[in-house]
C-alpha cells in the first residue's frame, strides 16, 4: 500500500518486473527513528519560510497613488534656489574663503557686506519708502536709541530713554553668545581650546 | 562690567584688527540691521503698529520718545518678545559663530579678556 502521508516524498520507480511502485523517502517510511523524522519535515518547513522571505524582497508594484505624490514631491527638490538662499550660500562661500587662516576682520567684512545686502533687499521691497538713504539714517538712528540708549546722551535725558534702556538686551546676548563660543578653557586662565 | 554693544563690538573689531576707519560703519550697520529685523518681526505680530512705526521713520518730525515707547510696549507682548528675543539670538549667535571659527587662539584670548564675566 502506497504511503500517502503528509510530506512523503515520493518519485516514480519500477521494479526488475517493470511494475511501477511508490518511492518513499526512507526518513519518512514507516519505522524510520521519529527524530530524524521530526529534523527532515522542520528543514522542509524552514527552507519554505526562507523562500517566502526572499520572496517578499521583491519590490512590490508601486500604486498610481504613491507614483503621483512621488512626482508631486520631486519638482519641490529639484526647484531652483530663491534669492535669499543664493545669497546666504554665496556668502557662506565667502565667508569660509576669507576666514581661512584664522582671519576674522576678513570674515567679518564678508558679514557686513551681508547686513548690507540684506538692507537694501528689504528697503527695496518695503513700499512707500520716499527717500532710502533717510530710512537708513533712522534705522541706524533708532537701532542704536532702543539699543544702546545710553551712547545718545541727549536723548537719555528725556523722557522715556530710561523705559527704552537695554529693552532687547541685545548687549548681554551678544556676551553670552560669545562667551558660549569662546567658552571652556578661555575663561579659565586663556589656554588653547577648539574653535567651537 | 556693563558694556554697550558699541563697546563690545568695537572691542572686536579691535581685537580682528579691522580698520579703524570702518569700524564706525560696523557698528552702525549692525543697529540698522537689527532694528531691520526688528521691523520684521513687527509687521508679522502687528501690521498695525508696523504701518505707524513705518510712517514714523519716514517722517521728518520723528519723536525719539514715542519711537521707544512703541518698541517697548510691543516687547511687552509675550508673544512678540519671544520672537524678538529669538532673532537677536540668531544674529548674535552668527556673528559669535563667525568669531569662534576665524579667530586666531590669541584672538580669542584677548575678545574674552575684554568681556565681562
Amino acid at each position: 500500500m502506497p504511503d500517502v502521508s503528509p510530506g512523503a516524498e515520493k518519485s516514480s520507480a519500477t521494479t526488475s518486473e517493470g511494475q511501477a511502485v511508490s518511492k518513499v523517502n526512507p526518513v519518512l517510511a514507516p519505522g524510520a527513528a521519529a527524530e530524524k523524522r521530526q529534523n527532515f519535515i522542520y528543514n522542509i518547513l524552514h527552507r519554505k519560510k526562507k523562500t517566502d522571505t526572499a520572496k517578499s524582497a521583491v519590490p512590490e508594484p508601486v500604486s498610481p497613488p504613491a507614483v503621483a505624490a512621488a512626482e508631486r514631491v520631486e519638482p519641490a527638490l529639484e526647484r531652483p534656489l530663491t534669492p535669499d538662499e543664493i545669497r546666504k550660500a554665496e556668502l557662506g562661500k565667502r565667508i569660509t574663503e576669507a576666514g581661512k587662516d584664522g582671519r576674522l576682520g576678513v570674515a567679518l567684512e564678508g558679514r557686513l557686506e551681508d547686513w548690507h545686502t540684506q538692507i537694501s533687499d528689504w528697503l527695496i521691497k518695503v513700499q512707500g519708502v520716499p527717500d532710502p538713504m533717510s530710512m537708513r539714517e533712522s534705522l541706524s538712528r533708532f537701532g542704536q536709541l532702543v539699543m544702546d540708549p545710553d551712547l545718545q546722551v541727549e536723548d537719555s535725558k528725556r523722557q522715556g530713554a530710561e523705559m527704552a534702556r537695554d529693552v532687547l538686551g541685545v548687549a548681554d546676548k551678544l556676551v553670552t553668545s560669545i562667551r558660549l563660543r569662546l567658552g571652556g578653557p578661555y575663561s579659565k586662565g586663556g589656554q588653547n581650546g577648539s574653535d567651537n | 562690567m556693563v558694556l554697550t554693544i558699541r563697546d563690545v563690538l568695537t572691542k572686536l573689531l579691535v581685537d580682528a584688527d579691522y580698520p579703524e576707519v570702518k569700524r564706525e560703519g560696523f557698528v552702525n550697520t549692525f543697529y540698522e540691521y537689527l532694528f531691520m529685523k526688528l521691523l520684521i518681526e513687527l509687521e508679522q505680530t502687528d501690521p498695525q503698529m508696523y504701518s505707524r512705526l513705518m510712517e514714523d521713520l519716514n517722517g521728518k518730525d520723528v519723536n525719539d520718545v514715542q519711537i521707544q515707547d512703541v518698541i517697548a510696549e510691543v516687547y511687552a507682548r509675550p508673544e512678540f518678545k519671544d520672537k524678538v528675543d529669538k532673532m537677536v539670538t540668531e544674529v548674535t549667535d552668527e556673528l559669535a559663530g563667525d568669531v569662534a571659527k576665524y579667530a586666531t587662539d590669541p584672538q580669542k584670548q584677548n575678545i574674552l579678556k575684554g568681556l565681562p564675566a
